[in-house]
């Protein structure tokens, strides 16, 4: 069993085939009408990027497409650039604006962002419209067909420079949903707080999902002009960013195969529908609800289920980890410098942290100490402040008070996402798993920090980036490996038992390498068997890769067996501290447990009547 | 001069008192399904259709065919919460907008095939004779629009917050497992929502209809209602009306004073200004965020 | 186990294959004809038949059908019946290419009736001037149609020029209004209007229009243009609009207190303005292009109507037809008719063309249009435009000319 990724060069090389064959076999119309379908799934293509990957919703792409169009228009005809000039301007004017539009509302939410993009295309048409010195409005733009060596290239040549870009879009977007770029663009669309604790920056993989498929619209925009050597704002309405978003959900959104054939089917089927005359538009809207309502996961999704088969194959199926041994682990020259026994250091330090909501209090002037090398468990009963302490620490909440320093750096004034390259990982108490992601993609998510991937680097596809996605894999598979998981390395990970959700969660921790790791209840839900088997890895995460832990859990025997240090936290104050046999018989701790909630266990059965159950 | 600007305010009113009561479908379906119907243009001209057609071709009087256009309407809106949207509730927002807006495609089109005619006028409730104020000049229907806008406001407010049925929405809204474990039947509610949804979409067509005048196209007023919505805050009754009379002001005010072939170009760049400032609309509620 | 949705998906999956059959059968191609045989004509028609323009292209094609039916009930043409191909085209000039590319090298047919509003069938104008396909232009009055002139490409009504023109002489020369204000759309039709008239009216009377304010299609309220114009204190409103809006506008000037004359431009004489107006439309005047109205019951349009509930419509008329554009649709389709029968029996292109290009002073569609006249450097058929106004029992009546 081999990680390696199958690269579908038979399906190119079928695709491409097909594409250089058409206009011999098929005379001008269906020639025109293919045209217009790879014009089409270019523009998809860069939408399926924001939406199916990056999960942002936009109802304007038409605008960004009339941008292209209408910048490569306005060249040549007006400034009598050639068009293969103004082709790369249009581009660059699209994703200009792509990058405008996007850097300051991205951080809307999904629906006012579907809103700002929706008003963005209205402005556009509306601009193209009503500046009539510029664009000439509605009577429209003709422009001259390209010229190339002195010869004209008239509509049915220009299929071939279309076939060549389509070919170029989809190859890129290929490249970028298969690497770490496209990875991050997923994690953002399926949990954006997981993603973040990743070591996802997730403003600028937005924005650069944004400009990038404002990028592929101005592709789509300025060739569109060299093939019908005419606009008018009535190209670019609402209904066509519609018709985009359409065939990107019918195709398939999150999978490159379905939005291409989104866009094919959804080119050719309102071309066969024109002899219906009024009746079309009837039909067309008929079909497309039936689409919707019958293969909700689209053209794609629906393949899939027959098939039954992995979402998609980045390993061989049923590849299972056993074969792996972790990778030198130290390789990359991060010494963990807290091994276990040089042991003063102060590695995290919570001083005086505050977080209240409302009139709620949840954390009052806590303060704690985690020492390097150490297993430092954190209890205390529901509503004590534990998950609420951990979402200060990494980030995700601002406190009201207070300071977190980890090593010498002030955690506070760092962004949530750089957390993960400085050492510092966690898990949720309830699973923020890439659902819909493989297992494997998931652990690889969290080597976001350490795959030297950019986007550039995606693109261009060089060798050293096969190599680099190689290692990674092989590194993932290893970290699966020895965090015990023994399943379908190729399964969505939502679709495995919980218990193996829980492991492949602690995996994607590790894979940031970190010096400490934050576990936020890792035994709930977990058989007794389970628990033991969470208490050994525990053990070993800390024997074997030296990272120092906290752990937050309710149940007793694990906090006990495992943990160096024992904190216990109640109503937002620490109340006690110390090693676990210590805690256990502190009076505070067992009035705590026993006057508020009682039943201090999670997931135990044996241990439900209180701190002393063990 | 400032006769001129009353007077775009009161004209900005009565624009605005359309987008306010067209929009507050649109909030009451998201209220309680966290979706956007994007047929509920449509399901307005659909009603306002079927009234000119009880009213001028089956004599029905006004009041009943709108008791009878409303119990119609709100079928429709069943059926379409069945069709559209019950098969997709697991589905991602996209899917449902896609296929509200495919219903949407299906009713505009199935009625231009039906009437090919362009436009046809409605009885007014209120009469459209202008009448004066100090220099502004208003017609009672505009009034009347403004008034039974904020009168349906404060009735579902009231509604959401004082009902059983209400509070049940609204819990529905919060948590549908939650819901369904302590009882409610979230289909009914669901199925109750987007009729009521419905029934509102077809009083403002009939309200509105002689203003705007009848025809297949007329559902493009959802959009500016929706863009007022977001304004004021889409997770708020309140937030809709004042969202929708304030762009309709706001909308008239540019219009007049700034540029009036640009004037929806100038607000989308206000929408998205007061977006930036205020995520959440002028009035609405920060969602806050749940790990 | 098999749920309900696992039996609908064979079916769906049947019925995506039979449309893919469908589809690459119509790509198939067939012969080489010029759209002409022993036994039948192919004429293609693109035209909004969906969309906010379905109620221009659909009636234009109902007038079309009404004609061909007319003709194919008495034996069609030197013994060829008539078959018209109509594709929709819903207003997009990108659809616009593709149906006349489809119709043209799929369906080749022999000419090409009607067209679609002035976006598409701009869009579509280079592969027409190209292909040389004879075109019987009758939605569209816009000027790129024959600016430059194209051999191929005839129109059976006054074009734009003369519209804009026409109501420049009526309000600035007949009624010598110094202060005209105008209030137009932005589609083609309302900025191709607007240029035209403010040029005119300044070359010939010396005058800018002193206020000048547009709209957008589909916008409810035009208070903000209305008091513009208001503040420029007119003695006179043109409004350059489509009836229905037209309308709109109209009830909404007059009651901001906007007492001026109101004209209107082509477009604005049909049922539909007094209908949004009501009473404050009573004197408008406005251009008309053809010597009746077809809410009527002038005989053209009572033989047009026996003729429509023969051939087309047995079961009635739908509301609100015949429309203006069922009679374009019709003149149309009989111009081109009287082309192919001068033709004579050795029917080709280049000999359609010239037959065309003979008629002189010909009455189209039994009188529901001006007479037509071609020649081979003039295929603009007529450049009559008259003067309509809105009576008190809100009809249309023409203006007798002074």
């Amino acid at each position: 069993m081999i990680a390696r990724e199958p690269r579908p060069v038979l399906l190119l090389v079928a695709c491409v085939a097909s594409l250089a064959l058409l206009p011999f076999v098929f005379p001008a119309y269906p020639r025109f009408v293919a045209t217009i379908a790879l014009l089409n799934t270019i523009a998809v293509v860069g939408l399926g990027l924001v939406m199916g990957y990056a999960g942002l919703v936009s109802l304007g792409h038409a605008g960004f497409v009339a941008v292209g169009a209408y910048t490569a228009a306005l060249l040549v005809a007006k400034a009598s650039y050639p068009f293969w000039v103004s082709l790369p301007l249009g581009i660059a004017a699209a994703t200009a604006i792509g990058f405008v539009v996007g850097l300051p509302t991205l951080r809307l939410n999904p629906l006012y962002l579907a809103m700002v993009t929706f008003g963005f295309g209205q402005s556009v048409f509306l601009i193209a419209l009503n500046w009539v010195s510029l664009t000439r409005g509605a009577n429209g733009l003709r422009i001259p067909p390209p010229r190339a060596f002195g010869v004209t290239v008239g509509p049915d040549a220009m299929y071939w420079i279309v076939a060549a870009a389509a070919v170029l879009a989809v190859v890129t977007a290929y490249r970028i949903t298969r690497t770490r770029p496209g990875r991050a663009f997923m994690a953002l669309r399926e949990s954006e707080i997981a993603a973040v604790v990743a070591g996802v920056n997730p403003r600028a993989y937005k924005t650069m999902a944004f400009g990038l498929s404002a990028a592929y619209a101005g592709l789509a925009g300025a060739l569109y002009v060299g093939v019908v050597l005419f606009i008018n704002p009535d190209s670019f309405v609402f209904p066509v960013s519609l018709m985009y978003v359409t065939m990107a959900v019918v195709g398939g959104m999150g999978t490159l195969a379905g939005i291409i054939v989104g866009a094919v089917v959804l080119t050719i089927l309102p071309e066969w529908l024109r002899g219906f005359a009024e009746y079309r538009e009837l039909l067309a809207g008929g079909m497309l609800l039936s689409f919707l309502v019958f293969l909700p996961q689209g053209i794609a999704g629906f393949v899939r289920q027959r098939q039954g088969g992995s979402r998609r194959l980045l390993v061989s199926r049923g590849a299972s980890a056993t074969a792996y041994a972790l990778p030198s682990w130290d390789s990359d020259g991060r010494e963990n410098e807290a091994k276990v026994g040089d042991g003063r250091e102060r590695l995290l330090r919570v001083e005086n942290v505050r977080k209240s909501f409302g009139g709620v209090h949840a954390l009052r002037g806590v303060n704690l100490q985690v020492v390097g090398g150490t297993i430092h468990g954190l209890i205390g009963p529901n509503g004590s402040g534990k998950t609420t302490l951990f979402n200060v620490i990494t980030r995700l909440y601002e406190p009201d008070e207070g300071t977190v320093w980890f090593e010498n750096a002030n955690l506070l004034t760092v962004p949530a996402f750089s957390l993960a390259e400085l050492g510092v990982a966690r898990t949720f108490q309830n699973l923020e798993l890439f659902t819909r992601l493989t297992v494997l993609e998931n652990v690889l998510i969290g080597m976001h920090s350490h795959i030297p991937v950019s986007l550039t680097r995606a693109v261009l596809g060089k060798a050293g980036t096969r190599r680099l996605e190689e290692e990674a894999r092989q590194r993932a598979m290893g970290i699966l490996h020895f965090v015990g998981f023994e399943g379908d390395a190729g399964q969505p990970a939502g679709t495995l038992p919980f218990g193996h959700q829980r492991l492949v969660e602690i995996a994607r921790a590790l894979a940031s390498r970190p010096k400490i790791l934050l576990l936020d209840e890792p035994s709930s839900g977990l058989t007794l068997r389970g628990v033991e088997a969470l208490g050994e890895a525990i053990q070993r995460i800390r024997a074997e890769l030296g990272i120092t832990i906290v752990l937050v859990a309710h149940t007793m025997r694990l906090v006990l067996g495992v943990c160096d240090v024992v904190s216990v936290l109640d109503h937002g104050e620490k109340i006690a501290e110390g090693v676990p046999d210590a805690v256990r018989m502190d009076p505070d701790v067992i009035r705590a447990y026993l006057g508020d909630e009682g039943e201090p266990t999670g997931g135990s059965p044996r241990h439900t009547a209180g701190v002393g159950g063990a | 001069m400032m006769g001129v600007m009353l007077q775009a305010i009161a004209s900005g009113m009565t624009l605005g008192s359309i987008y306010a009561l067209v929009g507050l479908g649109f909030v009451v379906i998201y209220q309680a399904t966290r979706t956007l119907n994007f047929a509920h243009g449509e399901v307005l001209m659909l009603g306002a259709m079927i009234g000119l057609i009880l009213h001028t071709e089956w004599q029905f009087g006004y009041w009943s065919t709108f008791a009878v256009v409303l119990i119609l309407i709100a079928v429709v809106g069943v059926v379409i919460e069945r069709v559209a949207y019950r098969p997709l509730i697991r589905a991602p927002a996209a899917t449902v907008i896609m296929s509200t807006a495919a219903v949407g495609q299906i009713i505009r089109s199935t009625v231009r095939i039906l009437r090919t005619e362009e436009l046809s006028f409605f009885p007014p409730m209120f009469s459209l004779e202008p009448f004066h104020i100090g220099p502004v000049v208003l017609t009672r229907l505009g009034v009347g629009i403004t008034g039974i806008a904020v009168f349906a406001v404060m009735a579902f407010t009231l509604f959401f917050r004082y009902t059983t049925m209400g509070t049940a929405m609204r819990a529905t809204s919060q948590n549908q497992t939650a819901a369904w474990l302590v009882g409610i039947s979230v289909p009914r509610i669901f199925s109750l929502i987007w009729a009521i949804s419905a029934v509102l979409a077809a009083a403002a067509g009939m309200l509105i209809a002689p203003l705007v005048l009848v025809r297949p196209d007329m559902g493009v007023v959802a959009i500016k209602a929706f863009v007022g919505a977001v304004l004021g805050g889409f997770n708020s009754l309140a937030g809709a009306v004042i969202g929708g009379l304030l762009l309709g002001v706001v909308e008239t005010l540019i219009g007049v004073y700034v540029t009036s072939a640009f004037k929806d170009v100038v607000v989308f760049a206000l929408l998205i200004i007061v977006l930036l400032v205020r995520p959440s609309g002028l009035i609405g509620r920060q969602e806050v965020l749940r790990v | 186990m098999r749920t309900r949705r696992d039996s609908i998906r064979p079916v769906l999956l049947g019925v995506i294959l039979i449309v893919l059959v469908q589809v690459l059968g119509a790509f198939a191609s067939p012969s080489a004809e010029q759209g002409v045989t022993d036994s039948e004509i192919a004429l293609g028609m693109f035209a909004p038949l969906t969309g906010f323009l379905a109620p221009t292209g659909t009636p234009a094609r109902d007038g079309a059908m009404v004609w061909i039916s007319e003709v194919n009930a008495r034996g069609g043409i030197y013994g060829r019946r008539i078959r018209l191909i109509a594709y929709d085209d819903a207003g997009s000039p990108t659809e616009a290419v593709a149906a006349v590319r489809r119709l043209l090298s799929q369906d080749h047919v022999f000419a090409l009736v009607c067209g679609s509003a002035s976006g598409p069938t701009l869009a579509a104008m280079d592969l027409i001037r190209e292909t040389g396909v004879p075109f019987v232009s009758c939605i569209t009055a816009h000027r790129g149609l024959f600016q430059p002139f194209s051999r191929n490409v005839f129109r059976i009504y006054a074009n734009e020029i003369a519209q804009g023109r026409g109501l420049i002489d009526y309000v600035a020369g007949k009624k010598g209004q110094k202060r005209i204000a105008i209030l137009y759309n932005s589609t083609d039709f309302g900025i191709g209007g607007y240029e035209i008239m403010s040029a005119y009216l300044k070359e010939k009377y010396r005058l800018d229009f002193v206020a000048a304010e547009r709209y957008n299609v589909g916008d409810q309220d035009f208070s903000a243009q209305s008091l513009r114009i208001r503040q420029a204190n007119p003695d006179s409103v043109i409004l350059h609009a489509f009836a229905a809006e037209a309308g709109v506008i109209a009830r909404q000037v007059r009651q901001l207190g906007i007492l001026t004359p109101m004209y209107g431009g082509g477009g604005v004489p049909t049922p539909l303005f007094p209908r949004a107006a009501g009473n404050v439309g009573v004197g408008m005047v406005a251009v008309w292009v053809f010597p009746v109205f077809p809410e009527s019951d002038a005989p053209p349009v009572e033989a047009y109507k026996k003729k429509a509930l023969q051939y087309l419509f047995q079961s009635g008329f739908p509301v609100g037809r015949p429309s203006l554009y069922d009679m374009t649709g019709y003149i149309g389709a009989d111009v081109t008719g009287e082309g192919v029968r001068r033709a004579g029996r050795n029917l080709t292109r280049e000999g359609f063309i010239r037959a065309l290009e003979t008629l002189r002073d010909y009455v189209p569609g039994g009188g529901l249009g001006f007479p037509v006249t071609f020649s081979p450097k003039n295929h603009e058929g007529t450049d009559i435009v008259i003067m309509a106004r809105l009576n008190g029992h809100l009809e249309w009546d023409v203006l007798p000319p002074e």
